[in-house]
């Protein structure tokens, strides 16, 4: 360790930094991405056009078309259209675990409750995923992320500690200077100007995921079965195992006009989960759509499915513990104050983004100068978080910028189609991972040269699909951005504005790159006549 | 309009206490600030940002309104320090939004 207190939180700070580093950007691009998922969705899905307004006949129809195509399923649940997504989405449990494999879900039109034959897509949930979980499953997963979101609120503190002039760099940001010095600008700008979002997005994450992260408190009191807590304290709808006897069902239209009143004013109903349909015992939940407060409580009424008595109602309202769970979860989420909190998160996470990328690029840039920037092999390690850093930051644009691409080139009727767009963006993110490897093998005696050349292309690639994914857009739906913007649907026009946006930044970054004298001067010199002839 | 009235008042607050500094009032202007000068622009400055929490609060409510109001100030912060890096003078002018957010909200 090193001998002074800010020796050993730099330390601290740039070790924990290169290895979580890693997740967290994933996890914040994954993050910020989220916040447009329905809108992603939407995108995604372009047959979703065809879609009419909410009607009691596409209640009915939703009900009849559960009933025709899957009669023994033990829960219907399906969310109804709001101001961003356009369809009724049903969603039937066919195996016994939860996620994509296990469940078949149908898109209909919320005017008539038939189906409107839209691509097999996850769309923006993709995103979601990722950010919580990164694909690699609910519990190394979500503990990995969990690591990284206590390393992040670490990395944090150490980084104040560490940042020898706060208040006097505040706004330095000298993009004409050395490299090591207007990454470290860049670091310190985007880390201290936004430092209240990053401190309650890293705490508010953790919180979400309590009984996953700290489970003995919950498993002290509940030995037996952890599950009652959910019922007790959450009100989670736990429904009972189906009765023997048949029954038929009550007509939703009635118990959803109630449900309506006494919920909507405060935004509608967004999901109605319907259990044990056709027996004695079935019920029915209504669910408050998210948005209109800052906690996240999802209130609800259940009614008696047979009957259609009120059976229970969920309505939060009182400061207890659950109540203030509810509010870190709705910090995190950002459902309430509509696009302009959405938006603001939206820049607060590319500000994270960009944080963590400088932050990386730091890593390698200071090791560089430190030994002295032609060194003919520079140690194994710090090339192999060189290509990593060019795989996990230029390397994601790429993949997830792929996906997108994806979704529009792969046949309309493939089989297990939203898996496989799935395997595409990994299949990219691995190709950028090679090339960076490559890059780094090739890259001896020129280093430096090579070093940004990796950089270059795969920021060059990502402008290129980028720049692409408009044209694409164009191409292969009967919507383009240019008709987009003249009916105003700016949920549409803005992943495609988002992409050029992203594409103007790519190139700016290449070009950026591109010009830092990367051959010595001399040979310059004699380059420069060759050109002019 | 409030949400442009606390944006342009955040944005104005810290390109005052931006200008109060010594380093930045050079890229506007070639020499330093008087201590006077540097003290008004400090005090504007952190009303500003008051004010522009405060006009948040009245934009979003007591709930959402701070929360929303620590983005905005984020969100004016950021985007000053990147246009004061390549364009200094574009990056104070833009000041001026503030009392024309101010003026239009009070009409309306």
């Amino acid at each position: 360790m090193k001998n002074s207190f800010t020796q050993s939180m730099a330390w601290l700070h740039t070790w924990t930094g290169l290895f979580f580093g890693w997740v967290l950007f994933v996890v914040f691009i994954g993050g910020t991405l989220s916040l447009f998922d329905k809108e992603i969705t939407r995108w995604m899905q372009p047959e979703l056009a065809a879609a009419g307004p909410l009607t009691d006949e596409g209640l009915e129809g939703t009900i009849a078309f559960l009933t025709r195509t899957a009669p023994d399923a033990p829960v219907w649940q399906f969310s109804l259209p709001g101001p961003r997504d356009p369809a009724i989405r049903t969603t039937i449990r066919t195996g016994k675990g939860r996620g994509a494999g296990n469940e078949t879900t149908t898109t209909l039109d919320p005017s008539t409750g038939q189906e409107i034959r839209s691509r097999e897509t996850i769309g923006g949930n993709f995103f979601f995923t990722l950010h919580y979980s990164l694909y690699a499953g609910n519990v190394i997963g979500i503990w990995l992320v969990g690591a990284a979101g206590m390393a992040m609120l670490t990395m944090l503190v150490t980084g104040i500690i560490t940042h020898r002039r706060f208040f006097k760099d505040f706004f330095t940001f000298r993009p004409g200077a050395s490299a090591q010095r207007m990454w470290l600008d860049a670091h310190n700008v985007t880390g201290v100007l936004v430092l209240p979002f990053y401190f309650m997005i890293a705490f508010t994450g953790l919180a979400v995921f309590y009984a996953t992260l700290m489970p003995s408190g919950l498993y002290a009191l509940y030995a037996k079965n952890p599950g009652a807590y959910f019922t007790e304290v959450l009100h989670f709808n736990r429904p009972p195992p189906p009765a023997k006897e048949k029954a038929p069902l009550t007509s939703l239209v009635p118990l959803f006009h109630q449900a309506e009143r006494e919920l909507g004013e405060d935004g509608g109903i967004w999901f109605i989960q319907i259990a044990n349909p056709g027996h004695a015992n079935a019920q029915i939940g209504l669910v408050q759509r998210d948005g209109v407060r800052l906690a996240l409580t999802r209130d609800h009424l259940v009614f008696d499915g047979v009957t259609g008595a009120l059976k229970d109602r969920a309505i939060s309202g009182k400061l207890d513990v659950p109540f203030i769970s509810t509010v870190l979860s709705g910090l995190h989420f950002a459902q309430f104050g509509g696009y302009t909190v959405r938006w603001l998160y939206f820049m607060c996470g590319l500000s994270g983004s960009a944080m963590i990328a400088t932050g990386l690029v730091l890593f390698t840039v200071k090791r560089r100068k430190k030994q002295g920037a032609d060194t003919e092999a520079a140690p194994f390690f710090f090339r192999l978080a060189e290509a990593i850093n060019i795989a996990i930051v230029a390397g994601l644009m790429n993949a997830s910028l792929g996906y997108f691409w994806a979704n529009r080139l792969l046949p309309l009727d493939l089989a297990a189609r939203s898996g496989q767009e799935i395997k595409c963006f990994f299949f990219i993110w691995l190709l950028c991972l090679f090339h960076a490897l490559l890059r780094a093998c090739i890259a001896r005696r020129d280093h430096e040269r090579s070093r940004t050349r990796g950089w270059i292309e795969q920021y060059a690639s990502a402008a290129f699909l980028a720049l692409g994914l408009p044209v694409l857009n164009a191409l292969t739906t009967h919507d383009n951005l240019a008709v987009t913007l003249g009916r105003g649907d700016y949920g549409l026009a803005g992943v495609d504005l988002a992409a050029l946006a992203g594409a103007a930044i790519f190139i700016g970054i290449a070009r950026h790159l591109g010009r830092r004298p990367a051959v010595p001067p001399q040979h310059r010199g004699k380059a420069s006549p060759a050109l002019a002839e | 309009m409030l949400m442009f009235l606390s944006l342009s008042l955040s944005y104005a607050g810290f390109a005052a206490l931006a200008f109060s500094m010594q380093r930045h009032h050079r890229q506007l202007r070639s020499r330093a600030p008087t201590r006077g000068q540097a003290l008004g622009l400090k005090m504007a400055g952190w009303s500003a940002l008051a004010a522009s929490f405060v006009v948040s609060i009245l934009a979003w409510g007591s709930v959402i309104g701070p929360v929303a109001g620590f983005g905005v100030l984020s969100g004016g912060a950021l985007g000053f320090t990147l246009l004061l890096a390549f364009r200094p003078r574009v990056a104070a002018a833009l000041t001026l939004a503030a009392p024309l957010c101010l003026a239009l909200s009070l009409l309306s």
